[in-house]
């Protein structure tokens, strides 16, 4: 099992590959998070955040770790008929090296090509590290090791009309790989566009992916995502989303995990400038022995903004779901307008939700609200259904569709609320 | 079609039925009519299979099968429809896709094919025309949001849809203003057929001036007391259930 001094061990004893061709910039913020992570220490249950991610245990074994790009069977294309600007990855590295550019001027492609590049590189060099937290050490682990990862900036003003695709696809076979990625978006003043992140995995092998992404939302800005995870049992993550939004910015995220894979993810944003709005709808759906921890901090620092948040998860076998919600408003953040809630359904005896939303407020004149239940499926439904001839299976099939139905709506294109749908409709089949 | 004898059944170890005998053929309409709290839901609810009452003693034979025997579904799937009388809402369902999916598995209950897209449109159309249902609330949630009079007039439009042979309605025509009771009304007559049966459970006579019964039955405590013909009806309506209970006790 890599501990602390196993992965410092491993990363300086690779420190030249790990960097090779990289900015000097960019490799000396590695010793950075090294030196985080030698200070913090990988994240233990003592963490209050970490309260329900045991990620020690999720390194356990033995595992590898690749510094440079090896091969791997390309996957099925996804969402084949969408009209999207796609960055495809696997476990980590951009399949094409480079950057493009759709019609309306959005430029996306690989993080590395980016950071290379005479023409963005002092643009990933300004914003790329700027809002994530290297005390929380998976972010600093996946800083420490990072190679690649997906890139998208969008120029002022531009509105961009085809969504932008990144798709993460992890694959090891009769082997254990470690895989770290980074991606950052930059959102010039008055852009728009709608970006889907997938993460999906094949292979016999395991897989642990450290994720970090950072989302700079700049004056005006309106950034759609929207986030599904896809992933065999034997494929974790454990993603970092940070937002960084400025005035009168608009950022939703809509999340989904109806994969069968370990999923901790976090999402924050920090509101610093008046009138941002952040929406952020969530959706996690566990079976079997499944695990998956949500975890959501929406910082106003500025006055007259508004978030709202839906974190929905629902349990069955022995899964364990957990959320843990976190809204802070700073002093001078007046006229805040915060809603954050947890809903939750509990399909037997022996699941089990923890959901904790937490309020820290320091300002006087805010309207905030928030809120977590714990339910079961409504039994007079189900006899309703029934009563109208549908099976007790498809009746709790279809109130647990309705459940998740709030959050999966929001959820990019046409084509990804069908994938979305099939995949959620096909988890409830398992569950 | 329906013939139930002697039935016991309890709720919370409480004995709410005690003993009803009731025979229902095609092509009659019953009305059941008691005070509050005689057992006329029960009655409805213990029929239509639901869990939460135990059947303690008695037959019930449905189109010459044993009702007791079958699950909720298999009943419905059978052709037993209950109207509600507190409709429940499903978050999240909508009214088209709860239907698509009722109509459906009775359909291959029937060894018929599901109705394509186009097909389930257009019976969607026409039963909703039966009780003026508009198509902003089929196309909504599963009640949510309905008023009263739109959820009775909910239960009615699936009974049009499912095309059943017995439909029991609780308490269909309560808390509804003259015209819904008009509407809801006169769609139950519409698709009373010499083929299938109508169980109307209601309070008020003003009912029975749409859907004429053959039969008008007493519930109380359990128990049906009392049998007569639609006059019967009115009577109840001008002096109340007093006399009958006076003269039961
Ligand atoms: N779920 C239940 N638990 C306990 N008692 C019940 C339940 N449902 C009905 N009852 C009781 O059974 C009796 C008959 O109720 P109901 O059938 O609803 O009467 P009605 O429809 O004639 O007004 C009442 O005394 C009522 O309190
Ligand atoms: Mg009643």
């Amino acid at each position: 099992m890599p501990t602390e001094q196993n992965l410092l061990d491993n990363y300086l004893s690779n420190i030249d590959i790990l960097g090779e061709g990289m900015p000097v910039w960019f490799n000396a913020r590695r010793s950075d998070a090294a030196a985080a992570l030698n200070l913090h220490g990988l994240p233990t249950a003592k963490q209050e955040r970490y309260l329900h991610s045991d990620i020690v245990r999720l390194l356990e074994g033995e595992w590898e770790q690749y510094f440079v790009a090896r091969r791997h069977p390309a996957p099925k294309e996804l969402l084949p008929e969408a009209d999207a600007n796609r960055i495809e990855l696997i476990n980590g590295r951009a399949v094409n090296n480079g950057l493009k550019i759709s019609i309306e001027g959005a430029v996306y492609g690989s993080l590395r090509a980016a950071t290379c590049s005479e023409k963005y590189g002092a643009l990933v060099e300004k914003w790329l590290d700027s809002a994530a937290d290297m005390s929380d050490t998976p972010t600093a682990l996946t800083r420490m090791f990072v190679q690649d990862g997906a890139f998208i900036y969008l120029p002022e003003g531009i509105e961009e009309q085809s969504p932008i695709l990144i798709d993460n696809f992890y694959h090891a076979e009769n082997e254990a790989e470690l895989c770290f990625s980074q991606t950052l978006v930059v959102a010039e003043k008055g852009a728009r566009a709608e970006v889907i992140i997938t993460h999906r995995s094949a292979g016999d092998g395991r897989i642990f992916a450290g994720i970090t992404r950072e989302a700079i939302i700049g004056e005006d800005a309106d950034v759609h995502f929207t986030e599904l995870y896809d992933l065999q049992q034997n494929c974790s993550i454990v993603n970092n989303n940070y937002v960084h939004q400025t005035k009168a910015s608009h950022c939703a995220t809509m999340s989904c995990k109806t994969g069968d894979g370990y999923v901790r993810a976090a999402y924050n944003s920090a509101l610093t400038a008046p009138e941002a709005v952040s929406d952020v709808w969530a959706l996690f759906l566990c079976g079997g022995e499944e695990h998956c921890d949500l975890n959501l901090a929406v910082r106003h620092l500025a006055p007259d903004c508004r978030s709202y948040s839906l974190v929905k998860g629902a349990a069955a076998g022995n899964a364990v779901g957990s959320f843990a919600g976190m809204v802070y408003v700073a002093q001078d953040a007046q006229r805040t307008d915060a809603q954050q809630q947890s809903r939750n359904l509990l399909l037997n005896d022996t699941a089990r939700i923890f959901a904790q939303p937490q309020l820290e407020i320091y300002a006087d004149d805010v309207k905030c609200s928030h809120g977590a239940t714990v339910g079961q499926l409504d039994d007079e439904a189900i006899y309703y259904m029934r009563q109208r001839g549908l099976s007790e299976k498809q009746a709790r099939r279809l109130q647990i569709e309705g459940f998740a139905y709030d959050v999966v709506q929001h959820c990019g294109c046409q084509h990804m609320c069908r994938h979305i749908s099939e995949l959620t409709a096909a988890k409830l089949e398992k569950m | 079609m329906l013939s139930v004898k002697n039935l016991h059944a309890n709720v919370g170890g409480k004995e709410i039925l005690r003993g009803i005998n009731l025979e229902v053929r095609a092509g009659e309409v019953h009305a059941i009519m008691g005070p509050n709290g005689s057992g006329k839901s029960t009655l409805a609810s213990v029929l239509a299979g639901n869990e939460k009452f135990e059947v303690t003693a008695g037959e019930v034979t449905f189109c010459g099968q044993n009702l007791l025997e079958m699950s909720i579904e298999e009943r419905a799937r059978e052709g037993l429809f209950l109207g509600f009388q507190y409709p429940v809402e499903i978050p999240g369902v909508t009214m088209s896709n709860f239907m698509k999916m009722a109509v459906n598995e009775q359909r291959k209950h029937r060894g018929l094919e599901p109705l394509t897209a186009g097909e389930f449109l257009k019976l969607m159309r026409e039963k909703s025309a039966v009780v003026e249902l508009s198509s902003k609330l089929t196309s909504r949630a599963v009640n949510e949001g309905f008023s009263g009079g739109e959820k009775k007039k909910n239960e009615i439009f699936q009974m049009a849809m499912l095309d059943p042979k017995l439909a029991i309605l609780d308490e269909t025509d309560s808390g509804l203003d003259i015209d819904a009771l008009r509407i809801v009304a006169t769609g139950v007559t519409k698709l009373h057929t010499p083929e299938n049966a109508t169980v109307v459970i209601t309070h008020y006579q003003r009912l029975l001036d749409y859907i004429v019964p053959d039969y008008v039955h007493v519930l109380y405590k359990g128990q049906i007391i009392y049998s007569g013909d639609k006059s019967l009806a009115l009577k109840l309506e001008a002096e109340g259930y007093d006399w009958l209970i006076n003269d039961y006790q």
